[in-house]
């Protein structure tokens, strides 16, 4: 029996049992990868929800270095019940980090933290193809296809030298390539089922096969849907599928100046999107979104609530910053590019609003030196300036789905801009276009410091979430405080259908209990 | 000239055809950073050069010991994320910190 001093033990389970888990654990990584003392486990507690960080505390946190050990560490916890919460580097901020759940009979979970586990274990070169660990950072893919002098591309979302790619594909994250919807990207899994088993999803299954990179559907159901955003398995290896970098690229930049434009973006470009002229995801940055990445919002206003209008025009106009900053790039020869130039300044011309600007014309000039990296799939961190604008380090991302329609932006936006206000808080958002849906993204930025702000936040979410779902919209990922309520929001039938499979998978419950809001 | 742009691309595929690369070991068998400037670099100075659109303290204008960044790399601060052994070992901390010492600058008058 190990010696060791507990700050926490799971719901449910003994200590007397926990400590006989531990040992266990033990046995299979190494006394040395499994941290249960405070000072170890510090780095792990730190979350952006606006919740007591200590009611999302783990109970231990795992560092298991191959499959193998992944499958033992499963059987383990099931014959303790000790429910494990896998996490790839932890790095989504807005959305929890390491947290897991805090509901009565799920807290002080034991973590697995994948770090260890980050090689890159196959790049096709010809095909675009990777298959890669959980723990590989997408700083270390980028490097390690520079070093290798290999012609891809990465997908990556904003701030995330540090963050994972199996990690954003699973949490079904997006980026700003031609291969920004990151799940329909990926290609193959490995799983680790809640009975210890090792599932390789589609081509995976076939002894010998060469195509588990390349062929996303294999036989009979579609299986690796089930594994992103839920809890029925631990995804140990994936294929990821990358793009050849083009022979041109051609970054733009198109300057809106009043709110009420966004409608006529939408619909300007939702043609030339759905056409592949403009082939990437593209993105539509209000005001509030683009001054964080360049300017600390004290600049124009100090004062408590929301930056009042007024301000943001000040800024605006002192800045060059639209009310609407749209980001697109063209991709493929220098002669498709030319065409497709035309095609898309006729179209802002026709518009008969909106300035466009070049990568000659901008320069090294923020942010559209980020921008034009991001949609090459450039690592970088300045959208960091996000954190700073409100200060305290609150964060919370709401991104509820809306359909490529002007009209639908225009009251998107309107609605969450007035909950917001209400609550004190800025409107800082943008849109991601996929092809004929669009993320809304909004950071709730709040004073994680301020007690008040922070039982704000709380509530400003819970409207918003609510809010929009009275008028049929919902977000498609949430952090770990509002999972539930989100869950509601897709309809009991979903609910039960994922508890059915959570049963029958997971007859213990062991695996993330409470991951979208999912529970035996 | 852009029309011979597409030859230099199928000539870096072609060289890369068929060719499927891995990688043996994991990532931090041989270390993470080869240096504490690699990691300062990749890690830290985006918040912590002074840039007007900085997100934290100039790491390099202030008096910053070895202990103070190690106790805000692991505890976090406000919007600064705490950083995990796995992600940061102490060794890269210990690295940083001399490298922050050694390009100490006065602030300009």
């Amino acid at each position: 029996m190990t010696t060791r001093e507990l700050a926490h033990v799971p719901d449910g389970v003994s200590k007397e049992d926990f400590l006989a888990a531990i040992a266990k654990f033990e046995a299979v990584v190494g006394a040395d990868n499994v941290l249960t003392d405070e000072d170890r486990l510090t780095p792990y507690f730190k979350t952006m929800m606006p919740v007591a960080d200590e009611e999302y505390a783990m109970s231990a946190v795992l560092q298991p270095t191959s499959t193998e050990q992944v499958q033992d560490i499963v059987r383990i916890c099931n014959e303790f019940r000790v429910p494990v919460w896998p996490t790839s580097t932890g790095r989504n901020f807005g959305y929890g980090t390491y947290a897991q759940g805090n509901a009565k009979g799920r807290r002080h979970q034991v973590v697995i933290d994948f770090r260890h586990m980050n090689r890159i274990l196959e790049v096709d070169a010809e095909l675009g193809t990777a298959l890669l660990e959980p723990g590989v950072t997408y700083q270390q893919l980028v490097d390690y296809l520079e070093e290798h002098n290999i012609p891809l591309w990465v997908s990556c979302p904003a701030p995330s030298a540090i963050a994972s790619p199996v990690g954003n594909t699973l949490d079904r994250g997006v980026g700003y390539t031609p291969y920004g919807e990151h799940f329909m990207m990926q290609c193959g899994m490995e799983v680790v089922l809640p009975d210890g088993e090792v599932l390789r999803t589609a081509m995976g299954g076939v002894e010998g096969s060469n195509s588990w990179q390349v062929f996303k559907w294999g036989f009979g159901p579609y299986l690796d849907g089930i594994f992103t955003q839920s809890n029925y398995g631990i995804v140990t290896k994936m294929g990821l599928w990358l793009m050849h970098k083009p022979p041109a690229y051609k970054p733009f930049y198109i300057r809106f100046n009043d709110d009420d434009d966004i409608a006529a973006i939408v619909d300007m470009m939702r043609p030339l999107r759905l056409a592949q002229i403009i082939p990437n995801a593209v993105v539509f940055a209000h005001a509030l979104w683009e001054a964080p990445a360049i300017i600390p919002r004290s600049k124009y206003y100090d004062g408590k609530g929301a930056m009042p209008v007024e301000r943001i025009e000040a800024m605006k106009a002192a800045e060059g910053i639209g009310a609407w900053n749209v980001y697109a790039a063209l991709y493929g020869t220098p002669e498709q590019i030319e065409v497709n130039w035309k095609i898309v300044t006729d179209a802002v011309k026709a518009l008969g609003k909106g300035e466009i600007f070049t990568a000659e014309d901008m320069g090294d000039k923020e942010p559209f030196a980020y921008r034009a990296a991001l949609m090459r799939g450039g690592m970088s961190l300045q959208e960091f300036g996000l954190y700073r604008w409100r200060g305290g380090g609150g964060s919370m991302w709401f991104a509820p789905v809306t359909v490529a329609k002007g009209s639908e932006t225009r009251k998107q936006t309107a609605l969450a801009t007035r909950i917001l206000n209400k609550w004190g808080f800025d409107y800082c958002g943008e849109y991601i276009v996929g092809m004929r849906d669009m993320h809304h993204v909004i950071d709730l930025l709040f004073d994680k410091t301020d007690e008040e702000d922070t039982k704000n936040a709380h509530a400003c979410m819970s409207e918003l979430i609510e809010t929009f779902r009275s008028e049929g919209y919902a977000v498609y990922r949430t952090n770990n405080a509002f999972m539930d309520q989100v869950a509601d929001c897709y309809g009991p039938v979903q609910r039960r259908i994922n508890q059915t499979l959570k049963r029958a998978l997971d007859p213990n419950g062991i695996i993330a209990p409470g991951k979208s809001g999912i529970d035996i | 000239m852009p029309g011979k742009r597409w030859p230099a691309t199928l000539a870096a595929l072609v060289l890369t055809a068929g060719m499927a690369h891995a990688q043996d070991a994991r990532l931090d068998d041989s270390r993470m950073f080869s240096t504490g400037e690699e990691a300062w670099n990749k890690v830290c100075s985006r918040c912590h050069s002074g840039h007007e659109n900085s997100v934290g303290p100039n790491l390099l204008q202030g008096s910053y010991d070895e202990d103070i960044i190690r106790f805000f790399a692991r505890h976090g601060s406000g919007p600064m994320p705490a950083f995990t052994a796995a992600m940061v070992d102490d060794t890269t901390l210990s690295q940083i910190a001399a490298y922050v010492i050694a390009n100490h600058k006065e602030p300009a008058e």
